[in-house]
């Protein structure tokens, strides 16, 4: 395809962006953007690192058994990248700088940037803290064609915030993923639509979103290895291949059709929190007080936005990073973490864990309703102020002391004020 | 008059496995050192150190003292509460055995009785928990009875073994207690006998009481309830022992001063907990209760570790042991303490014990004088003396009942008292019976000899004299009688070593040699001087090795044969992976970090990462001179020589009479052999007979080639038959296309043979004598090629010693040689010879023999001059040369071979890839066979055997003068290359990733095959397997797909249609299954007890080590029979050929073809590898290796192939010089990497799978060539550049790096030539470095250079990169002078070259990686390759 039809933002001239030319723009029918930040925690904290700038740094855990959760591209060209275990970063570039992720920071910066899509359009679907889709189809006859606004959205974004981003500008939401994605970084990448094949076709069959490790081989192994090929093979034999719906799905995917429409998520689904250890874990005391403080702030949450969850879910992570959660419903919705650390405790107890080595557990509140409509289970011999009441004691405590000011004896001692400490998860719709 | 008094009594070492952290020798030297005069080495579960053990005691002076550390079942009920000895019960699905409620029962009322603890889950992750932390006890040896007692008490605890069906000499203590035949899994193992970690139980141990003392110390049962404060646990856990022990018992007080927190440990059932067992109070207690009982209390400090600062070992092996992260819950220890204190320590911790124990004043004093007493005079007790009760020295061969038949006979059973008289009639008459043997071979032997029959007998009486004043004639009886059934098993056999030297071992037909034919001494194999057994080694097909020693335990019995174990101990690979688990290190990173690292000592690693220039400009390197990995690599270097793992050695038999496992314990192999804790020294020192029995794929694939010729051709060949003096075979040789021959396939052996053009069979004796170590390492080889080509004329040192040296041309080459060297100089006999030579090899007795032998030469008239001369040759030959009866017995295997391959190349070679024998990838040997004119013949359901089987090819089958633009591959106008274009070989079902014998067999019974899903319902084998088929082209003949063509054929299946078609079966399998079961709810999955591979036999719980041994056999599985096949009607989907919907799947190019051969069978059998890359190679002038021969000396050239080896061998210089075997389609190029290219180069040589070199060319004779590479660089990122810009940018690539090139200096430059030249020839040492192989340091270019500068110490942090070439070097030096470098002769890092599929596996992760590497900001190219396609080929 050629330079004219896909335009990178570095090369767009104030002409390409006039907004009433005559004839059809390029940008025309591609209404949506998928805007992604450039190595997001990276570039939040080169804020206040000026003098780490060009040099390599990745933001991670502590240690040697930490992992890297942001690399900036300087690191990226030793082969460092992000989930990467950090001995191994720090191997391949025995001199890259180290700095520990601060997530108030980063939800602080993402707040704000958020804060600019929903300027734009009301239509923002949020992927993680650093990236969003974006429906401007509303926005234009106020703003521009959308790829004005793509490249307004990065000027604020970087003159508010100090960090770039990428946008990939499409008809789908997949293709502007894919485009952002070639885009970056700190680029501007618009697919038309009468170019989303051309674009798709040459690209390897693991960039489509969904094709997963295991997908991705079973195609290879059928001499699929690109976009194209997917395309130009009969649904049936993808069928045969994959399955029903994962057959169809992606040879739809593959000439760019792709019905989902940017989503704004109307509450949060589930509330949940996962902690990753410094260092694998197999002592079962630390996991369940781990657990325990997990719940506990699991519930403390779900009060504070007046949920109950019906479902409890366990999240483990083992030293290999291969990762299983376990689910079990409850009779009725619940907000007391005493509720969730025994339902989440005997999860764990089913595993059977002996030397397993955990790197991260989460507990999760799935199912949510009002914590008022949910109908409580009253047990015969339950006293009249429960476990309920007592957390709702230890909120009142915490909201005028500060968190952590009354918690569970068994969390003593693990920290000054780390007793809600941990990475945040942020809600993620499902789907 | 010891200075230290003190004798410490629980010692373990290195050798209780993952759990003592010092050697047995550096306990003694520590124990020495303090001026204890006696040490006890009480190791866990085994006796694998008494051996060096008891000798490093006598080396040092010290008396040792043996015991052991055993684990054993609580003697407590369940309830806490002991069952009565013997009459204990357990439980069963079905109820209980005994009568009555047992007493936890009883108890279980008044609410003491443990809940049953609920059955653990499997863990759905991580394994279940390891290490039980079993009770155990300590048993210390006295005298003979107590040594044979222990042994039997190993071997009991390792196999199993019942009281009941004892040893032969039960005693009968209660009732029989036999486990409890439900109990037993499947395989008839006895589910409490884990191999390797015994536990054993009272009743055992009772068994073999006599002469044992018992001491129960705080890992006991006793312990354990003194330390959790229950002394009635303490004394009811006592109870059954002291019943058994008696007198023989003591408590022992062990304080490694932890604290105490006071605080009664107990759990809430009443059961005791661990407590705080090595605390003070706790020995406090443990002393009371001694003293409340009567007993005698020992004071012992439960060593693991001799210095201190060992401790974190401790902490690190107790990690390793229970596969845990180090963590303190895992930890044993508490403190430093538990390391070999000197007596005044251990008198304070008496002090403090006796004073926690609540006695004081005088009777306090008393008390710490009476432990210290006690504990000196159990250790006085228990002494041992290596002769009179370990039986150091004594040899004990075979009872001669048991070797003739015919001998017993007459006698009602066989004896098994064997006093001294009986003794000496024995070996009369086996004196009498071997010359018997002897003289009946005699005639014709006469018959066949060069030698006057005069001369052969009194070569046949002196060895017969020798052996019988020796005693030995058993041995030979022995030896002849296993050959004998060996060859009764119809196995090729063959006898190596030195044994060939003699005429009773050639008549007794052990050895196939004839040593008066090859000039031959008996002297060299057995001396009169020498009471030490000689060593036969016998070499057997390796396919049926294991059948062998099957044969050879039924013939002898298991109370007299066993097999020798070997010690695998931590080398830097394992240390790591094992340190960098306890650590918690994410495991790839321990995979990346091990592999980094050659096979190299684990204490030399920090040395490595520091002198290796790969390694020192690595990440790793440079986090490690930043000191960033100090704590690690202090860890990975203390595990350094520990040993980590018992296996079975090799080869070696024990073979004795029946007081074998009084002398010996023995535990199962793997397999399920019985086999002795000892290795093969201490087997030696022990003076047990051990024969070799070594298991050679060569063998086994001259077999199978047999087979073949006879299967194909119709003839049947005898090879031992053959007569030696072959010219096709000779020509074969000389050709130097010897791949695949035995010993003359490495590339140095090619270069010599097609230097030295072996013409007789005395010549290729010579050539595998002169390619050895010693001749090479004291420079023989260059004046033998010299004066064998005629260019000089050959030089003798004295024209008396023409007659021993004609044969080599004046050159020493043999050990026989240097003895008649020795002998003629001196006068003395061939046999003083033999000590002489011996002698010479140790730099400490080397003075004696020089000052016996000047005035010894001089009294025979030699000048000073001349023995000067031949002293100077004869100490430069050290212990090196070679012997001549050995290079003989090597010779005929390598004549054998050659042979076949000359005359029956296709067969051959069948067998080599079959049985896989050498030294390179299956890929090279295919390569040969194509060169050969052979046809590579795909994998066919149909026709693929379970081996690479030979096919006749007719004419028409062969390929058209050119398909494809190709060539075809024919002999090359080499004189002397068989052509074998009328055969093909068939690959082989076997080398299929994944598939197991029980499929390869299913498939070949269930041929033929009329369509895929026939395959599938009748051969049942694993769906990732049949893919695996399929995409290897499997198939292709049943489908008629062909050659890949750019347009596909409507209705033509491809392999990609195939494959949906096994996703479908699958499917459709698996449903019908789920419905079957369904409607059956138990399948027949179990296997019905006794029916394994060992048959019902094994289920008998005899006494019989053979069978004990078998219970415990864990692999290999052994092939279900393909008996049961069903006939099930294969389910019409419509797959006929033909019928086959297509799929609109492409098929596969031939690249991808390539690849998944290369992923499926590890072999490229379709095309070559290279041959992708053509196109460039011919762009770019990249030389083959056939037109090799037509470039010039001195000329730069570029070369191109698949890595095959890489080889560090040792070179005279000191240096690591690497060699790089490449294979490009037309033939192996060898090419040499010397130190000044290894730094910016030495990564990717060992990294890398296909490769381009450019180097310069030197000749070095009329087929000799080799190449001096310059650089190296990987063929796919060479490529990459072709293609984007053409010649101009791989030439910018190869300048790159040209800058990093630095020439040397003089020194460096010559000695490099030299060694160049051919690569075994090394100029003659410059000095005499007296000493064994000591550690010295050369600084810069080597030892021209000026002394080391900085040394150690400084260890540059200032010096940074290539700079640091200038800095100290190691070196080792020989006896002789030879200097070696530390990383020569081992393996290289990362994957083994002659792993194919481990390195394109490797290669793959690599390319799968730097894809994820570049991330996502970049467009993600076609995932994996492999390698760069040309750019016609679609689909890369």
């Amino acid at each position: 395809m050629s330079r004219s039809q896909i335009t990178r933002g570095a090369r767009l001239t104030q002409a390409d962006l006039a907004p009433h030319g005559a004839g059809l723009r390029e940008d025309d029918g591609c209404p949506i953007l998928h805007v992604d930040m450039d190595a997001f925690y990276a570039s939040c904290e080169l804020r206040s690192r000026p003098d780490l700038v060009g040099l390599p740094m990745i933001v991670g855990g502590d240690g040697s058994r930490g992992v890297v959760t942001a690399a900036t591209y300087e690191a990226r060209k030793y082969g460092i990248h992000s989930a990467m275990p950090m001995s191994r970063a720090k191997r391949l570039c025995p001199d890259v700088v180290i700095l520990p992720p601060d997530f108030a920071l980063y939800t602080e910066v993402s707040a704000g940037v958020m804060a600019v899509f929903r300027d734009v359009t009301p239509l923002v679907e949020p992927l993680s803290l650093d990236e969003a889709f974006l429906d401007v189809s509303g926005a234009i006859r106020r703003m521009g064609p959308p790829a004005v606004i793509a490249e307004d959205i990065r000027s604020r974004v970087h003159d508010e915030q100090g960090i770039t981003c990428s946008v990939g500008v499409a008809s789908t939401k997949f293709v502007a993923k894919l485009a952002s994605t070639n885009a970056k970084p700190d680029g501007l990448l618009v697919v038309p639509p009468d170019r989303v094949v051309a674009f798709l076709h040459p690209l390897p069959v693991g960039a489509l979103w969904g094709v997963g490790e295991k997908t991705e081989e079973a195609l290879l192994r059928l001499g699929l290895t690109t976009v194209g090929d997917i395309a130009h093979t009969p649904v049936d034999t993808l069928v045969r291949a994959l399955g029903q719906a994962s057959g169809s799905h992606l040879s739809a995917l593959a000439w760019g059709r792709d019905p989902r429409p940017v989503e704004v998520p109307e509450a949060e689904k589930s509330i949940g929190n996962e902690e990753t250890f410094p260092r694998d874990i197999d002592d079962p005391e630390v996991i369940r007080r781990e657990l325990l403080r997990l719940s506990e702030k699991v519930a403390s949450r779900l009060r504070q936005q007046g949920y109950a969850g019906r479902t409890v879910v366990l999240k483990v992570r083992f030293a290999d990073f291969t990762t299983i959660t376990r689910s079990r419903t409850l009779r009725s919705p619940t907000d007391v973490g005493r509720e969730i650390y025994a339902t989440a405790s005997a999860l764990l107890d089913a595993l059977g864990l002996q030397r397993a080595r955990l790197r991260l557990v989460g507990v999760r509140a799935e199912g949510l309703v009002d914590a008022d409509e949910a109908p409580r289970q009253m047990l015969l011999d339950e006293p009249e102020l429960g476990w309920r009441e007592a957390e709702q004691a230890v909120d009142r405590a915490s909201a005028r002391f500060g968190r952590g000011s009354v918690r569970p004896a068994r969390l003593l001692g693990t920290g000054e004020d780390d007793g809600f400490g941990g990475a945040p998860v942020a809600p993620r719709p499902r789907g | 008059m010891p200075t230290d008094p003190f004798v410490h009594l629980h010692v373990a070492s290195g050798y209780s496995l993952r759990h003592g952290a010092s050697s047995p020798a550096a306990l003694v030297e520590r124990a020495a050192a303090l001026g204890q005069d006696a040490l006890a080495l009480t190791d866990r579960d085994g006796l694998y150190g008494a051996v060096r053990f008891v000798l490093a005691c006598r080396d040092a002076g010290i008396a040792p003292i043996l015991g052991l550390d055993l684990a054993v079942h609580p003697v407590l009920g369940e309830g806490g509460r002991p069952g009565p000895v013997g009459s204990r019960v357990r439980r069963t699905p079905a109820g209980r055995l005994g009568s009555g409620p047992t007493l936890a029962e009883r108890t279980a009322d008044r609410g003491v009785a443990r809940p049953a603890a609920p059955p653990r889950r499997t863990p759905v992750r991580g394994g279940s928990e390891v290490d039980p932390r079993h009770a155990r006890v300590l048993l210390l040896a006295r005298g003979r009875t107590g040594w044979a007692s222990l042994c039997r008490l190993v071997s009991a605890a390792h196999l199993g073994l019942r009281p009941d069906l004892g040893t032969g000499a039960a005693t009968g203590t209660g009732p029989p207690v036999g486990p409890d035949p439900r109990a037993l899994d499947p395989r008839g193992r006895a589910p409490e006998v884990r191999r390797g970690s015994p536990v054993t139980s009272l009743e055992v141990v009772a068994e073999h009481a006599d002469g044992l003392v018992l001491v129960l110390g705080p890992e006991s049962e006793v312990g354990r309830a003194l330390a959790g404060r229950r002394p009635d646990l303490a004394e009811a856990a006592l109870a059954p022992w002291r019943a058994v022990f008696g007198r023989r018992l003591a408590i022992e007080v062990v304080s490694h001063r932890a604290r105490d927190s006071g605080l009664a440990v107990t759990d809430l059932s009443g059961a005791p907990s661990r407590g705080l067992p090595y605390s003070s109070v706790s020995a406090a207690r443990s002393l009371a209760f001694a003293r409340d009982h009567d007993l005698p209390a020992v004071l012992t400090n439960a060593v693991r570790h001799a210095t201190r600062d060992q401790a974190p070992v401790v902490d690190v092996l107790d990690a390793i042991r229970r596969l845990v992260p180090i963590d303190s819950r895992h930890l044993d220890r508490a403190n430093g303490e538990g390391y070999l204190a000197e007596g005044a320590h251990m008198e304070r911790v008496a002090q403090e014990v006796v004073h926690l124990s609540g006695v004081t004043g005088a009777v306090e004093r008393r008390e710490v004088q009476r432990l210290l007493a006690d504990t000196r005079a159990l250790a006085d007790a228990c002494r041992l003396d290596p002769v009179a009760d370990l039986g150091i020295g004594e040899v004990h061969v075979p009872e001669l009942d048991l070797l003739l038949p015919a001998r017993a006979a007459g006698r009602s059973s066989l004896v098994r008292d064997r006093g001294p008289a009986a003794l000496a009639t024995e070996a009369l008459e086996a004196d009498r019976h071997l010359r018997a043997r002897c003289d009946a071979a005699l005639t014709a032997y006469l018959d066949r000899a060069r030698h006057a029959p005069h001369e052969v007998r009194d070569r046949l009486d002196a060895e017969l004299a020798t052996i019988a004043a020796l005693g030995f004639a058993g041995y030979f009886l022995t030896v002849g009688e296993v050959v004998d059934l060996i060859k009764g098993m119809d196995v090729r056999v063959a006898a190596r070593g030195s044994g060939a030297g003699s005429l009773v071992n050639h008549l007794l037909g052990i050895s196939g040699v004839d040593p008066l034919a090859h000039g031959l001494v008996m002297e060299r194999f057995l001396s009169p001087l020498r009471r030490a057994l000689p060593d036969i080694d016998v070499d057997v097909e390796s396919a049926r090795r294991t059948e062998v020693y099957e044969r050879v335990l039924e013939r002898f019995g298991g109370e007299r044969c066993a097999c020798v174990s070997m010690r695998d101990t931590y080398r830097v690979r394992h240390a790591v992976r094992d340190v960098g688990a306890a650590l918690g290190m994410p495991p790839g990173e321990i995979d990346a970090f091990a592999k980094a690292f050659p096979h190299i000592r684990a204490r030399d690693a920090r040395q490595a990462l520091d002198e290796l220039p790969e390694l020192r400009s690595s990440g790793l390197g440079r986090l490690a001179a930043r000191g960033e990995l100090d704590g690690f690599l202090t860890l990975v270097e203390a595990l350094d020589g520990l040993p980590r793992h018992i296996a079975l050695h090799p080869c070696g038999v024990l073979l004795s009479d029946t007081t074998l496992l009084d002398r010996t314990p023995v535990e199962a192999s793997w397999m399920g052999f019985p086999m002795s804790q000892f290795d093969k020294d201490d087997v030696e020192e022990l003076g047990l007979l051990k024969l070799d029995v070594l298991g050679i794929r060569m063998q086994s694939s001259m077999a199978y080639a047999l087979t073949e010729i006879e299967r194909v051709d119709g003839v049947t060949v005898d090879l031992d038959t053959v007569p030696l003096d072959d010219t096709a075979t000779y020509d074969l040789v000389k050709s130097a296309h010897t791949l695949g021959c035995f010993q003359i396939e490495s590339p140095g052996q090619r270069e010599l043979v097609g230097k030295f053009a072996p013409e007789t069979f005395d010549d290729l004796i010579t050539d595998i004598s002169l390619f050895r170590p010693g001749p090479v390492k004291s420079d023989m080889v260059t004046p033998f090629l010299k004066a064998r080509q005629g260019w000089n004329d050959p030089v003798y040192l004295h024209p008396d010693l023409r007659p021993a040296l004609e044969e080599t041309y004046g050159v020493v080459v043999f050990h026989e040689q240097v003895l008649r060297i020795v002998a003629v100089m001196t006068g003395c006999s061939l046999a003083e010879a033999d000590e002489v030579r011996r002698s010479l090899g140790s730099p400490d007795t080397q003075p004696e023999v020089r000052a016996w032998f000047y005035p010894a030469a001089r009294a025979r008239g030699y000048d000073l001059v001349t023995i000067e001369r031949v002293w100077e040759v004869l100490r430069a030959f050290a212990s090196f040369g070679f012997c001549k009866a050995h290079a003989a017995a090597f010779a005929l295997p390598t004549y054998h071979s050659a042979w076949l391959k000359a005359h029956h190349p296709a067969a051959f070679l069948a067998g080599v890839l079959t049985h896989d024998p050498g030294m390179y990838p299956k890929r090279l040997i295919l390569d040969d066979a194509r060169n050969l004119g052979i046809a590579i013949l795909g994998l066919d359901v149909n026709a693929s055997e379970g081996t690479y089987s030979v096919e006749r090819v007719s004419p028409f089958d062969e390929p058209p003068p050119e398909i494809l633009g190709e060539r075809p591959r024919r002999p090359q106008d080499v004189p002397g290359l068989p052509d074998g274009s009328a055969y093909g070989i068939r690959l082989s079902l076997a080398d299929v990733k994944g598939i197991n014998a029980a499929e390869v067999e299913r498939v070949v019974a269930g041929r033929p095959y009329g369509s895929l899903s026939d395959f599938w319902h009748r051969a049942r084998v694993a769906r990732p397997v049949v893919e695996r088929l399929v995409v290897a082209g499997a198939f292709d003949s049943l489908y008629g797909i062909g050659l890949s063509s750019p347009v596909r054929r409507r209705g033509r299946v491809t392999r990609r249609d195939l494959l949906l078609q096994v996703a479908d079966l699958d499917r459709h399998t698996r449903a019908t299954t789920r419905a079957a079961r369904a409607a059956a709810p138990r399948g027949r999955r179990s296997v019905p007890l006794g029916t394994g591979p060992l048959g019902a036999a094994t289920l008998g719980l005899g006494t019989d080590t053979v069978a004990a041994a078998r219970r415990q056999a864990q692999g290999p599985a052994a092939a279900t029979a393909a008996a049961d096949l069903d006939v099930q009607l294969a389910l019409d989907l419509g797959d006929a050929p033909g019928e086959v919907a297509s799929s609109g799947l492409p098929e596969m190019t031939d690249a991808e073809r390539v690849r998944a051969e290369l992923e499926v069978l590890g072999l490229d059998a379709s095309r070559h590898v290279v041959d992708f890359y053509v196109p460039m190679l011919e762009s770019l002038g990249v030389t083959r290796s056939r037109d090799l021969l037509h470039r010039r000396n001195q000329s730069e050239i570029l070369v191109a192939g698949v890595k095959v080896a890489t080889q560090t061998p040792p070179v005279r210089s000191g240096r690591r010089v690497v060699f790089l075997t490449l294979d490009d389609a037309t033939g192996p190029v060898d090419a040499t990497f010397f130190e000044d290219v290894q730094g910016p180069y030495a990564a990717t040589v060992f990294g890398s799978w296909l490769l381009l070199v450019r180097g310069l060319v030197r000749r070095t004779g009329p087929r000799g060539i080799s190449i001096r590479a310059t650089g190296a660089w990987e063929l796919g990122v060479v490529h990459e550049a072709w293609r984007r810009g053409g010649i101009p940018a791989v030439a910018a690539l190869l300048d790159a790096d040209t800058g990093t090139l630095s020439e040397g200096d003089d020194g460096a430059i010559a000695g490099r030539a030299g060694s160049r030249s051919t690569r075994p020839v090394m100029s003659p040492p410059p000095g005499a470095a007296p000493g064994g192989y000591a550690a010295a340091r050369l600084s810069g270019e080597g030892e021209h250079g000026g002394p080391a500068a900085g040394g150690m110490g400084q260890r540059g942090s200032e010096l940074a990169g290539e700079e640091r070439a200038e800095r100290a070097r190691r070196v080792l030096v020989h006896a002789s002078g030879f200097r070696q470098s530390p990383y020569a002769d081992i393996k290289p890092q990362g994957v083994d070259a002659a792993d194919t599929r481990g390195q394109v596996s490797e290669a793959m992760g690599a390319a799968r990686a730097a894809e994820k590497a570049e991330g996502q900001a970049e467009k993600k190219p076609p995932p994996s390759k492999l390698w760069h396609s040309s750019p016609g080929s679609s689909g890369w």
